[in-house]
């Protein structure tokens, strides 16, 4: 069931999201076009630089877009797809609440991800010089020593950025369904939702670093078990939030 | 037949402060056509809304089956709704892709047959079509499923005149024998003929369970008339 949700939600956020990318890449290989191999010598010749400046204004904004977009998915598709009118079928399909939660959640973050992805692609298609694989690759081996960072460390800190997404997701989430408690005002409700949520695990990481200062272990804390410790608190609030929204959907739905 | 597929006990449904419906009990049978008839605002809609889960009552319980409402009761229950729950951007073609994956009762030639007897082009975005036909294709949806309890909610208000006959039509015909078709209205004289019984319903009460011969009997009167005694204004 899920993979059958999954290709209808890529279906629904591809068509937004696709055409993003491609005027994104679009856009920056355009703008290389003006550029030329040399920033400092960028091209104002033709037709006095006009065409220069507005493809590189389109591409900002297009950045811009492919970020908001991302973020705009994220809260439209939850919101509109299970409390808005389409939750009338979305919430009678025979499929259990958390799998519509996690439908979402993983391609909320499949498409965060992307987006990263190709911003990044787009700024380097602009960057790019002859040789600059190699620069790249040379100067990575010179800092990387000093820097003394280890293979799992890096590991360590990538399944953090993830853990870290689908917990943001969540916030989201768990504040939209909070904000469907309320008889009017869900939006506003939900808003409130994020500030509650968001002051409590403030105060619970607060509390936490307090006493492990106190404790004055945190001296000998290797950066590995920091970010271990990271990831661990990380999945334990995003448990939560997820236990919030499931429970609100599954228990306390009121579509009207 | 006359085991119930539609159990409600002490249902209450309270909204922020008023009751939509005061502790309803209710049982339909197998294999019959119930109207579900009211004035606005008197339940129709709360009381199907509760049995597919889209709200959750206050206090009592709705049995499917002899099931709580849940993913099992989803599995036998067609609902249409008052209002459209089509994605805009879809097709046609895809909203019945989606019917097939997520209900395995779901019937795609009939729904096709029936598409081409009403001139709904399958490949045309939703968003192209009028209220009507969008109407008309999310009857069709859930009119071709094999469910075993079907509520609709208000299927004919925004449809013409023809086309609400074609659609009584296939609500008679395409349902098999053991399943029972709930229809909330208050267009009664277009669906009195295809009725078995009829449930009225006032402020958030049942007024009267009956069956149509029997009200045809005692009172001597239709439905309708019926109606618009009870309801007399």
């Amino acid at each position: 069931m899920l993979t059958k949700l999954m290709k209808y939600e890529f279906k629904a956020t591809g068509r937004i999201m696709l055409p993003l990318y491609g005027a994104l890449l679009g856009f920056s290989i355009i703008n290389k076009l003006f550029i030329g191999t040399n920033f400092n010598e960028t091209n104002m010749d033709f037709l006095g630089g006009v065409p220069a400046v507005i493809t590189m204004m389109g591409y900002v904004i297009t950045m811009v877009a492919v970020f908001v977009g991302t973020l705009f998915i994220t809260l439209q598709r939850f919101y509109k797809n299970l409390f808005g009118d389409e939750g009338y079928l979305m919430n009678t399909i025979p499929v259990k609440s958390s799998q519509n939660i996690v439908n979402k959640l993983i391609v909320s973050i499949v498409w965060t991800i992307i987006s990263c992805l190709i911003a990044a692609t787009s700024i380097f298609v602009m960057a790019y010089q002859p040789g600059a694989f190699k620069e790249i690759i040379r100067e990575f081996k010179n800092i990387y020593p000093e820097i003394g960072l280890n293979i799992i460390v890096i590991i360590e800190f990538i399944i953090f950025g993830i853990v870290s997404l689908a917990h943001q997701i969540m916030m989201l989430y768990a504040s939209l369904s909070i904000g469907q408690l309320f008889k009017s005002k869900k939006l506003l409700g939900g808003f409130a939702g994020f500030m509650i949520l968001s002051i409590a695990q403030q105060s619970i990481i607060g509390i936490g670093i307090t006493m492990l200062v106190a404790s004055r272990n945190y001296i000998n804390l290797s950066p590995q078990y920091a970010i271990l410790c990271a990831i661990i608190v990380c999945i334990i609030f995003f448990t939560i939030l997820f236990c919030i929204t499931n429970y609100i959907i599954k228990n306390k739905l009121n579509l009207e | 037949m006359s085991e119930s597929i539609l159990e409600c006990k002490g249902l209450v449904k309270k909204y922020e402060n008023k009751e939509a419906l005061k502790g309803i009990n209710l049982t339909l049978e197998k294999g019959k056509i119930v109207g579900l008839l009211g004035p606005n605002g008197s339940g129709k809609t709360t009381l199907i809304k509760l049995a597919n889960g889209l709200l959750k009552p206050t206090a009592g319980e709705v049995k499917i089956a002899g099931l709580p409402q849940g993913i099992e009761t989803q599995k036998i229950v067609s609902y249409l709704p008052e209002r459209t729950y089509l994605n805009d951007w879809m097709k046609v073609s895809d909203i019945i892709n989606f019917f097939k994956d997520f209900y395995e009762d779901f019937d795609e030639k009939r729904a096709y047959d029936m598409l081409n007897k009403l001139n709904i082009e399958s490949n045309v975005k939703l968003k192209t079509l009028s209220k009507g036909t969008k109407e008309k294709v999310q009857l069709i949806l859930v009119m071709s499923r094999q469910a075993q309890l079907y509520f609709l909610d208000e299927p004919i208000a925004g449809v013409d005149p023809a086309a609400r006959d074609y659609i009584l039509n296939t609500i008679i015909s395409n349902y098999n024998e053991n399943a029972t078709v709930v229809i909330s209205t208050h267009l009664i004289a277009d669906i009195e003929k295809v009725l078995d019984d009829v449930v009225f319903i006032s402020n958030g009460e049942i007024m009267l369970q009956k069956s149509v011969d029997e009200i045809r009997e005692s009172s001597g009167k239709t439905v309708d008339e019926l109606f618009r005694e009870v309801f007399r204004c």
